[in-house]
């Protein structure tokens, strides 16, 4: 019997990847301001989504040579994303904490009265943000790719791994408890 | 406000994607994490196979489970599984009688139903599931396997990527978490979960639990056709087993496995406990075409005593026959036949006296019961139902093993 069963990834050294580096370092400078946004409303806090948004980078680099044949980086960052964050909200319910506990309590309010409607709507749409972070991660990964990212079904079914119709009922699901807890908030107030 | 909620989700997103600061260049820093990677895996595969090479002063900074653990020095006592005159049944749908439903967890298209009594609808497309407590671990399999852990009700109270749930008596449950690269035992009434980070997770195979709470993990095979099995007591409790061979069954009452050597013509062997020795070994007669060989084991009784074994199934598809083997002394009490126009799917000891099998005859289905004891007969456990070959799915049933 083999005295290991597993593979590695070897460490990537020398000058023949001289090229393999200039192009990951471009696609990072090129995408990382727009893939962080997008970790930001999967996390609902920015060092949160930074320390996502590396590690899928971090996985993204040790499989360029294999990803970068595809024509969508994108799409593999944000799947590696989403299920890292999927990972990490597990784990929080292992230790049975709440998955409202990623969120921080000082997220910023993004907007001001002044320059982004009513305070009622302002008021609306900070709880709608709150809300969206409470959803589970996978409902909450739907709701962001295909109401912030603008994908079709199609594509959100790709970066989630799923079929069409598992994208169709997380969402479906993720609106209807989003309604629920809004209507419960203007009930109370 | 219900038609709006579209409109109104992309603009909060956007507002809060505008507060975003801009980031600093990123690539150095994933680049550092991503060698991090590399060297924590590096040195796993390091630390185990040191484990296994080396004795005394390593040995003592893995485990005592690794130094309990050490190689038989000489080869068990051989038996040959051969089915005694008389202890032969052909199973066939036909003229069975009807009895009652299955003791184990079993999937019938969309609904799982529970050994407690109870129906768990589960999401379309699963097609395994384990019980966990009165909850079910459901899995719907594809290259991104979906996992849901249910509740009596059906309700998923956690989805994740994952695959290859294992369960044993007393609400013990696990699963493979593929994109944490690890493997999760549930916690139970008796006991906490917890998780343990695993190298090549995709190739990682639970085979089941021991009676002290350890997980057998089969990780293989490798390219160069390596494979290996550990011991999982805990997250930072895992030591390998040190035969040679693919453990297939554990004795989820005891500490007993069933073990399968390598090579074209495998034998099996039992071992009252993984530190070994074996107790006996079975290897195929040396003319196989005249009697039933078993290349491979399904599992234990409740109380360990009796161990199933399975005649050939290249495909996955089933099988012709099966034998319950008498632990203690490796011989078979009862071999199981498939008749003319049937198969055998999955098998499995419902009970101490009773054998399970998914059986296929003849473009028809059905659970059945067999008494171990021989000349006690036959019934469904479900009744017959048309299924096409190709349709049918020869593994429905949750084994606890």
């Amino acid at each position: 019997m083999d005295g290991q069963a597993t593979a590695v990834t070897k460490p990537r050294t020398g000058v023949a990847d001289a090229s393999r580096e200039i192009a990951f370092e471009a696609y990072v400078a090129a995408r990382q301001r727009t893939l962080l946004r997008t970790a930001v409303m999967l996390t609902g806090d920015v060092h949160a989504a930074e320390d996502l948004l590396q590690t899928a980078l971090a996985r993204l680099y040790l499989s360029w040579d294999r990803v970068r044949q595809d024509t969508s980086m994108d799409a593999y960052v944000r799947r590696i994303m989403v299920n890292q964050h999927t990972a990490w909200w597990r784990r929080a319910w292992r230790r049975k904490e709440l998955p409202v506990a990623m969120v921080r309590e000082d997220a910023a309010s993004p907007a001001s009265p002044t320059t982004e409607g009513t305070v009622e709507g302002v008021a609306e749409r900070d709880a709608l943000w709150q809300h969206v972070h409470r959803l589970p991660p996978r409902q909450r990964a739907a709701v962001v790719l295909r109401f912030y990212e603008d994908l079709t079904e199609a594509q959100t079914a790709e970066v989630l791994g799923c079929a069409v119709g598992t994208v169709k009922s997380q969402t479906s699901r993720a609106l209807h408890s989003l309604r629920a807890a809004l209507a419960a908030e203007r009930g109370l107030s | 406000m219900s038609d709006d909620l579209g409109p109104l989700l992309s603009r909060t997103f956007q507002e809060h994607a505008a507060t975003v600061p801009d980031p600093r260049q990123m690539a150095d820093a994933a680049r550092h994490r991503a060698r991090a990677i590399v060297r924590r895996r590096v040195a796993g595969v390091v630390a185990v196979t040191v484990g296994v090479v080396a004795t005394g002063l390593v040995a003592a900074s893995v485990t005592a489970v690794d130094r309990a653990d050490s190689p038989p020095a000489e080869r068990a006592p051989e038996v040959r599984l051969t089915t005694p005159p008389g202890a032969r049944t052909v199973v066939s749908l036909d003229g069975l009688t009807a009895g009652a439903a299955p003791r184990v967890g079993w999937l019938d298209g969309d609904v799982f139903h529970h050994s407690a009594g109870h129906d768990v609808p589960l999401p379309i497309g699963a097609t395994i599931a384990v019980e966990h407590g009165a909850g079910t671990v459901a899995v719907r399999d594809s290259e991104h396997p979906a996992l849901y852990l249910l509740d009596a009700a059906g309700t998923a109270t956690v989805t994740a990527i994952g695959n290859r749930p294992v369960a044993a008596p007393g609400g013990r449950a696990g699963y493979l978490a593929q994109e944490e690269g690890s493997l999760v035992v549930l916690p139970s009434e008796t006991s906490d979960g917890w998780s343990a980070e695993l190298e090549a997770t995709y190739r990682s195979t639970p085979v089941g639990f021991l009676a002290d709470g350890r997980l057998v993990v089969e990780v293989g095979p490798a390219t160069d056709g390596g494979r290996a099995t550990y011991l999982l007591a805990g997250p930072h409790r895992t030591s390998r087993w040190r035969g040679d061979g693919a453990v297939r069954a554990t004795d989820p009452g005891g500490t007993a496995i069933g073990v399968v050597t390598p090579g074209r013509s495998p034998c099996i062997e039992l071992w009252p406990t993984p530190a070994g020795p074996a107790s006996w070994r079975a290897c195929p007669p040396p003319s196989a075409a005249a009697a039933a060989t078993y290349p491979d084991v399904a599992g234990f009784s409740p109380d360990g005593d009796l161990l199933l074994v399975r005649g050939p199934d290249p495909g996955g598809r089933g099988t012709r026959h099966v034998a319950v083997v008498d632990v203690a002394s490796g011989t078979v009490v009862h071999e199981l036949a498939a008749g003319d126009q049937a198969v055998i799917g999955q098998a499995l000891l419902e009970s101490d006296d009773t054998v399970l099998l998914a059986v296929w005859e003849g473009g028809r289905r059905a659970l059945v019961r067999c008494a171990v004891e021989v000349g006690t007969g036959c019934e469904t456990a479900t009744a017959p139902t048309p299924v096409s070959r190709t349709d049918w799915a020869p593994a429905p049933m949750a084994p606890q093993r």
